[in-house]
């Protein structure tokens, strides 16, 4: 005991809180503290490392200019795909793919019958520009990634929850791209419904894009500004140099000599853009230039059954929707329900008065076809005929087994539209078996798949 | 004016709590059928691209530079480009190209063996007109020797 005293007594000359609980927890205190500075200060060996990242072309002007350009694309592409929600008039029956939308359909507004090409164009810009932003996209990315690796991982709450809303900004936009491009081939390998994905994970990623732009945008200008982009282009690979360093951690502090000047690397980009754009514009522009889009999945003309008058794209056949012949032959019959009730056979349809409208069918998946010379009887005279002529809705369905846009709603101004038809032929044949015969609707300015094919009922709800 | 312990303004708080807000609600909407599935397609976005890709182009490149060393005209770009190309539409239309599209007789009755001669047929383009380009910088380089 008295060996311990003494012993003490000496430490406490050069510690004098040796010993005692505040001593403890200061101890703890200054060795986290210390701790915490010695990994500060020591990354890992790897990306991690400020000196792992050569390429001397990273910087904020590099990272902001792609930043302002990758942002006028989002948000077309963002507000293009909220108008094709639109489109689909979710507020009427059968209509919604995402019921539980609650206020994210805030904005939702009766879509118009005109003009025409309306979605159409609309769809197409959402398509081939959410395709061409792939390269723009990747290169944003590749232009921050030693962000990912930053050491530590995080030196605040507030650090770490901006790193929370980054992930879901990478990953939303990544979920997106892929979700759509797969989705525009038919290539359903996701176990879950694209509609209901797609949608929600535009809002997931919208709302992280609104934080990283109002947290960032001022930056991204001046740093953008800090140098003259068209100076810039004419600066060859041998006058490349780094940026001046910044404070963020994207210059590189021990820059390899480049390979590339910053002109090369735009051109690189813009025409890995293009090139994707080229692609599938195709398919959406139609006409002659349909062909161009070379690896788009609707780059080819239907042939056989589908060919002539009906040569124009088909989505799902007859046999996949589960159409039997007999259902479609001397049987078939059109039911309209309304406040009088009518069964019309195709005889019946074909007596009363035909109207001729030029019209295109477009697709969600970005591609659609030319306007088509259909003919058939106008959706109207048939509201008219169930003694419904000034209807809120119509809901239509057809005899296919398959699909899950077996029914599909029409607003009022759909229905009342001059064009708007139960379209029997089509470019002065009948309807193929696979665009519907005997009877499909056909409306300006619809999503493809509110153009019901095989109607069996259409049932008129008053106003 | 940093907030105390959070490390931020107090509107850094507030955009961050929004934006957590907004997610939420859409993505509790977002999982409620499939969570797993699309809980792992999300995170796999991100991992994919960071961990796969990422490093997976970096490290080819790398082994390119290297593999090509010092020239006078430099052959790297010539390389880059055509195969950054190629890569892309490959890897946004793989399905199609690579025939793995079951239901696209079904749903489309349109073909898809053409597409992957298509895709071989605009490498093979993107290669040789990139090799014109260096030929043609080549040319220049050996008429005016700086």
């Amino acid at each position: 005991m008295a060996a311990q005293t003494t012993a003490l007594t000496v430490v406490r000359r050069f510690r004098p809180y040796a010993g005692t609980r505040y001593s403890a927890r200061m101890t703890l205190g200054a060795s986290a503290a210390k701790a915490w500075k010695w990994i500060e200060a020591h990354p890992p060996p790897g990306p991690t490392r400020r000196d792992f990242w050569r390429s001397p072309l990273r910087g904020p002007w590099l990272t902001g200019v792609l930043g302002l350009m990758l942002l006028g694309g989002m948000v077309v592409v963002f507000l293009t795909g909220l108008f094709s929600y639109a489109a689909y008039n979710p507020d009427l029956p059968s209509n919604d793919q995402t019921p539980d939308r609650g206020l994210l359909g805030f904005y939702l507004f009766p879509w118009p019958a005109s003009p025409r090409w309306l979605y159409r164009v609309n769809q197409g810009i959402h398509v081939t520009l959410g395709v061409a932003l792939i390269p723009l996209l990747l290169a944003k990315l590749w232009s921050v990634i030693p962000k990912l690796f930053d050491w530590p991982p995080a030196r605040s709450p507030a650090q770490a929850l901006e790193r929370l809303t980054l992930f879901l900004l990478v990953g939303g936009a990544i979920f997106q791209t892929a979700t759509g491009v797969l989705n525009a081939q038919n290539h359903y390998v996701f176990p879950f419904s694209f509609y209901q994905a797609h949608f929600y994970g535009a809002w997931v990623f919208m709302s992280a894009f609104v934080l990283h732009v109002a947290l960032r945008l001022r930056r991204s200008v001046t740093a953008a500004r800090s140098r003259s982009l068209t100076a810039e282009l004419r600066v060859g690979t041998a006058d490349t140099t780094p940026e001046p360093a910044d404070p963020e951690g994207l210059v590189a502090s021990n820059p390899a000599a480049p390979t590339m000047s910053r002109r090369a690397f735009f051109g690189m980009v813009g025409g890995a853009c293009l090139l994707m754009a080229a692609s599938v514009a195709g398919q959406s522009i139609g006409g002659r230039l349909r062909g161009t889009a070379l690896l788009g999945p609707r780059a080819f003309e239907p042939t056989g059954a589908n060919s002539g008058p009906n040569g124009f794209q088909v989505n799902k056949t007859a046999q996949e929707a589960g159409i039997q012949e007999q259902q479609v032959g001397e049987a078939w019959r059109l039911e309209l329900r309304g406040r009088t009730p009518r069964t019309l056979t195709r005889q019946d349809l074909l007596a009363l008065p035909q109207h001729t409208a030029a019209l295109p069918i477009a697709c969600v998946e970005g591609w659609s076809t030319d306007d088509q010379q259909w003919t058939g009887v106008r959706l109207r005279d048939l509201a008219a005929l169930a003694d419904v002529p000034d209807p809120a809705y119509v809901f239509v369905e057809s005899i296919q087994r398959n699909g899950a846009f077996r029914a599909a709603s029409l607003r009022r101004n759909q229905i009342l539209h001059g064009d708007s038809l139960l379209a029997l032929r089509v470019n002065g044949a009948d309807l193929s078996l696979d665009h519907g015969y005997p009877a499909r609707v056909i409306v300006p300015a619809n999503p493809g798949v509110h153009n019901t094919k095989w109607v069996g009922r259409m049932t008129f709800q008053e106003a | 004016m940093k907030l105390p312990v959070y490390g931020g303004s107090a509107g850094h708080l507030a955009g961050v709590l929004l934006c957590l807000a907004v997610a939420a609600y859409a993505g509790v909407r977002m999982l409620s059928s499939a969570p797993l599935a699309i809980l792992t397609w999300f995170v796999g976005a991100v991992l994919l691209h960071d961990l796969v890709l990422f490093p997976a182009y970096s490290a080819l490149d790398a082994l390119v530079r290297r593999a090509l060393g010092r020239r006078r005209t430099p052959l790297i770009n010539h390389l880059r480009v055509p195969a950054l190309f190629s890569g892309l539409l490959l890897l946004a239309w793989w399905p199609l190209i690579a025939r793995q599209v079951q239901a696209r007789r079904a749903l489309t009755t349109l073909p898809d063996e053409p597409y992957l001669g298509r895709w071989l047929a605009v490498t093979g383009v993107l290669f040789v007109a990139s090799a014109v380009v260096y030929v043609v910088r080549l040319m220049r380089r050996r008429e005016n020797p700086e």
